[in-house]
């Protein structure tokens, strides 16, 4: 029983539609394979550059025309770079299908790649490369993937360093996206009001010869990596940010599902065992959760929290005394099934708006080769027991990277608290 | 297709209802009337901080059974509380309707204000904003409430501040919270899968215990001729200045907000904008530049925000200006009309599929005005303006009246461009 149509236009190559009920409105994105992972150290922030100059003019439009075409449809477009995956999409009403499928035709097979205009998106880029810099929480995570991945691709910031994008030549942008981007494997998603003929008969682009023509291979990184710690000091910082992570399954892994049931027990909900712990027993801090990564081959597993440094030690220990404690003894039963009740109802919640239907079908088809439904993730979830979901607390992340930025050197203190003792200072 | 229908439970508590045919969830909250401009100097963060305690824990259920309850019902729950509004929500799969309608009456009655449990959440609540004044884009919406609304509860900080925070006790709270409930207009607001009758039903079963009369109090009126200030804070650890600049406008209430917000989008608000095409587009120096509307049920605050470096901002500053000539001169064109009506209308549909979006917008539109519109019916309002009306609010783009707050690797001497008068430029100093 399900709304989901799926066409091989040629391998590699797929187009996929779900329908939903009562709507009127539609999303639709292409996902290519292609992200910061592919990228090698002179090319970081290629493909996200890419995605903005995906904006930037057709053979038919500039800039201003794209963004009025869209706005005047009552549309919403954008673009996305993550590490493996990079494309467009468009949140529309049905009616305006024809107009949304020759937009995204247009702009992926003519864009124009103008040099002038890459020099001046460079600066932009620059600028917005500063700007999350700035911003305490999100320097951790660019950092924590930068120690644990070292010299793979993964460890590459999505947008580049100020360095790589100075010197990305507008020559070596267009060449990418002929030579690599479009010609990595695809796949055209769209949910909600949306027949799947129609679609397929309006859509120019899957004639595209280049499309899929050549996928992006990939290396496995290294996860015997040693274990590092960062100290930055910020003096204009209140508060401490931290994170630490290990490396665990992967999102093709089955027991991914395991995974994010552990990851709701151990930090990811309200009654999981850090909040109930750090934030509702001991009142120390008001942000910490646990997060699950995914990547096609590798997945990383960690906790953030911000505090007030002076009570740094005792948040770390009231948060490694859970983990411990949580990794020997296992899940309690009525955890696990409060667990799969929570994360099986957060699927169904999340997944009522065609945008989030769009992506996941995407991110199915592109990683897995093949459509999950809603059905079976649920039934995914239904099937672990007491002893499969506590194989998998067995291997909670206690070896570890941290990253940590605070207003005053915390070096000492972070060596005092165990774990590996080689604290680099990033200036 | 929806289906809203209201019924008056007492003069100040109404049960709002929409039918979603596409959903299976529900979406189910209590707003009030409440926020932190009703707050005193003495008592500013009460609001938000009770807010945080109903969460933790009632007669018979611990924070943590809370939690454990409605994750094991798969509902997720939240709360807000804003200058005006506050609230408290969840988000369920529409069979678990009665017992979460249960749980949500057992903890908004029951609630404890534990005095343990209330002094660990007065520690949180400092942590929240201590990590708040840290993240540039938060501080300098509440730097700009300073200067817009000086001594006046408009401009105090949702969460209080740390001396106000460390000072409540139990009774603040209980007496807080008490008033609130047996005093200020109340909506039950529910959008998704559910019939009105089956919310009335379970609402009727309650004893509703309330004063019989529609206490409105009306807030005080904030002063419509401030003086231009520009606060700043220099963070020298930082790369990039942002910039908050807001003059005041029509409040919330006043119906030409409409046109107001065509009118925003045109200048400022989308992509295809004066502004952005400007500073993003053409001159390639601003990776951040937003126009908005800040509208509250007597004021309003228009502005704009931008994140760039030192030289950058000082020629931003420059074009807006053009631009406001260029605007003030020749009006908008009916092609940018058109346009912006279709956004403004698309936006609000695509925004409105959401039932959680529906069940907020309609519980805080009738507190503000005792009426809830249907989206169609505020789509209607957009297709009946005309291009001479929204050039007409042309006049309302008064930025030669700015105020400011910005934050960045910058020192007074680099504000000596910004047409203020340097002794109306504070620097602001961490408590």
């Amino acid at each position: 029983m399900t709304n989901i149509k799926v066409t091989e236009v040629k391998p590699n190559f797929s187009i996929i539609t779900e329908t939903m009920p009562n709507l009127e409105s539609a999303s639709i994105g292409i996902f290519f394979s292609s992200g910061s992972r592919f990228e090698s150290e002179s090319e970081q922030g290629i493909n996200h550059l890419i995605e903005h100059m995906l904006f930037k003019g057709t053979d038919k439009k500039n800039a201003g025309d794209i963004a009025k075409f869209a706005e005047a449809k009552g549309a919403v477009i954008d673009g996305f770079t993550t590490k493996e995956t990079s494309g467009i999409y468009c949140r529309y009403f049905a009616k305006n299908l024809d107009d949304i499928a020759s937009l995204i035709d247009e702009i992926i097979t003519s864009s124009k790649f103008d040099p002038d205009l890459i020099e001046k998106e460079k600066n932009i880029v620059l600028n917005e490369i500063s700007e999350s810099e700035d911003i305490p929480h999100e320097y951790v995570f660019q950092m924590l993937n930068r120690i644990l991945f070292g010299k793979h691709p993964l460890a590459h910031p999505i947008s580049g360093t100020i360095d790589s994008v100075k010197k990305l030549s507008s020559r070596a942008v267009r060449d990418y996206y002929y030579e690599k981007f479009l010609c990595s494997r695809v796949c055209i998603s769209a949910a909600g009001k949306i027949d799947h003929d129609q679609l397929l008969d309006k859509l120019q682009i899957k004639n595209n010869q280049l499309i899929a023509s050549k996928p992006n291979s990939t290396t496995k990184p290294d996860i015997n990596i040693p274990k590092v710690r960062i100290m930055k000091t910020r003096a204009d910082l209140n508060q401490l940010y931290s994170a630490a992570a290990d490396f665990t399954f992967s999102y093709c892994d089955e027991e991914r599902y395991g995974m994010i049931l552990l990851n709701n027990i151990w930090g990811g909900s309200m009654s999981s065992r850090l909040f109930s712990r750090v934030r509702e027993k001991e009142g120390l801090v008001y942000s910490i959760f646990s997060f699950i990564d995914l990547y096609s081959d590798i997945g990383l597993m960690g906790a953030f929290y911000i505090s007030d440094p002076k009570n740094q030690s005792r948040v770390f220990e009231c948060g490694y005394e859970e983990t411990v404690k949580l990794k020997e003894h296992g899940v309690t039963q009525s955890e696990l099934e409060r667990a799969i009740n929570y994360c099986k109802s957060l699927l169904v919640l999340g997944s009522e708006d065609p945008m989030s239907r769009m992506i996941r079908n995407a991110k199915h088809q592109l990683l897995l080769n093949r459509i999950v439904t809603i059905e079976e993730s649920i039934a995914q979830f239904e099937k672990y027991d007491i002893d499969t979901i506590n194989e998998l607390t067995r291997q909670l992340p206690l070896n570890y990277a941290v990253v940590n930025v605070a207003p005053v050197d915390q070096s000492d203190e972070i060596k005092k608290s165990g774990g590996p003792q080689n604290v680099v200072r990033d200036q | 297709m929806t289906d809203i229908q209201i019924t008056q439970i007492n003069p100040r508590v109404t049960l709002i209802t929409e039918e979603l045919n596409w959903v299976k969830s529900v979406s189910m909250g209590i707003i009030i009337a409440s926020g932190s401009r009703y707050e005193s100097p003495i008592n500013n963060g009460i609001t938000h901080l009770a807010e945080h305690m109903i969460f933790k824990g009632s007669a018979d259920k611990t924070g943590n059974d809370i939690a454990k309850i409605t994750e094991s019902l798969g509902a997720t729950v939240d709360g807000f509380t804003s200058k005006e509004t506050s609230g408290i929500y969840f988000h369920f799969l529409s069979e678990k309707f009665d017992n979460i309608f249960n749980i949500f009456f057992q903890i908004l009655r029951n609630a404890a204000f534990d005095s343990v449990e209330l002094e660990k959440e007065k520690n949180v609540v400092l942590q929240e904003i201590a990590q708040a004044d840290d993240d540039p884009r938060e501080h300098a919406y509440e730097l700009l409430a300073q200067v817009m609304f000086p001594d006046h509860p408009l401009s105090f900080p949702i969460a209080g501040t740390p001396k106000t925070v460390a000072s409540f006790t139990r009774d603040d709270l209980l007496n807080w919270y008490r008033f609130n409930r047996s005093n200020r207009r109340i909506c039950f607001s529910i959008a998704g899968n559910i019939k009105h009758a089956q919310v009335l039903d379970k609402l009727s079963a309650l004893e509703m215990p309330y004063l019989d009369i529609d206490y409105w109090q009306a807030p005080v009126k904030p002063n419509y001729e401030v003086e231009r200030k520009l606060i700043f804070q220099s963070r020298p650890e930082i790369k990039q200045i942002h910039t908050l600049a807001g003059f005041l406008t029509i409040p919330y209430t006043d119906s030409r907000r409409y046109g107001l917000t065509v009118l925003n989008n045109i200048i400022g608000g989308t992509q295809s904008s004066r502004l952005y095409q400007r500073l993003h587009e053409q001159d390639a120096i601003l990776h951040y530049i937003q126009m908005f509307l800040d509208l509250y049920s007597d004021i309003g605050i228009w502005g704009g925000y931008h994140i760039s470096n030192q030289k950058n901002r000082e020629i931003s500053l420059r074009v807006v200006f053009e631009e406001n000539a260029k605007l003030k001169q020749n009006g908008i064109t009916k092609d940018e009309f058109a346009r912006s009506i279709n956004y403004c209308k698309g936006m609000l549909t695509l925004a409105m599929e959401n039932p959680t979006a529906r069940m907020l917008r309609n519980g805080q539109k009738y507190l503000y005005s005792k009426t809830v519109m249907t989206l169609e019916e505020s789509l209607a309002m957009y297709d009946k303006l005309t291009l001479d009306e929204v050039n007409g609010l042309i006049e309302l783009f008064n930025f030669e009246d700015y105020s400011a707050a910005i934050i960045g690797p910058i020192t007074r001497k680099d504000l000596g461009q910004i047409g203020i008068a340097p002794e109306k430029i504070i620097e602001y100093e961490k408590a």
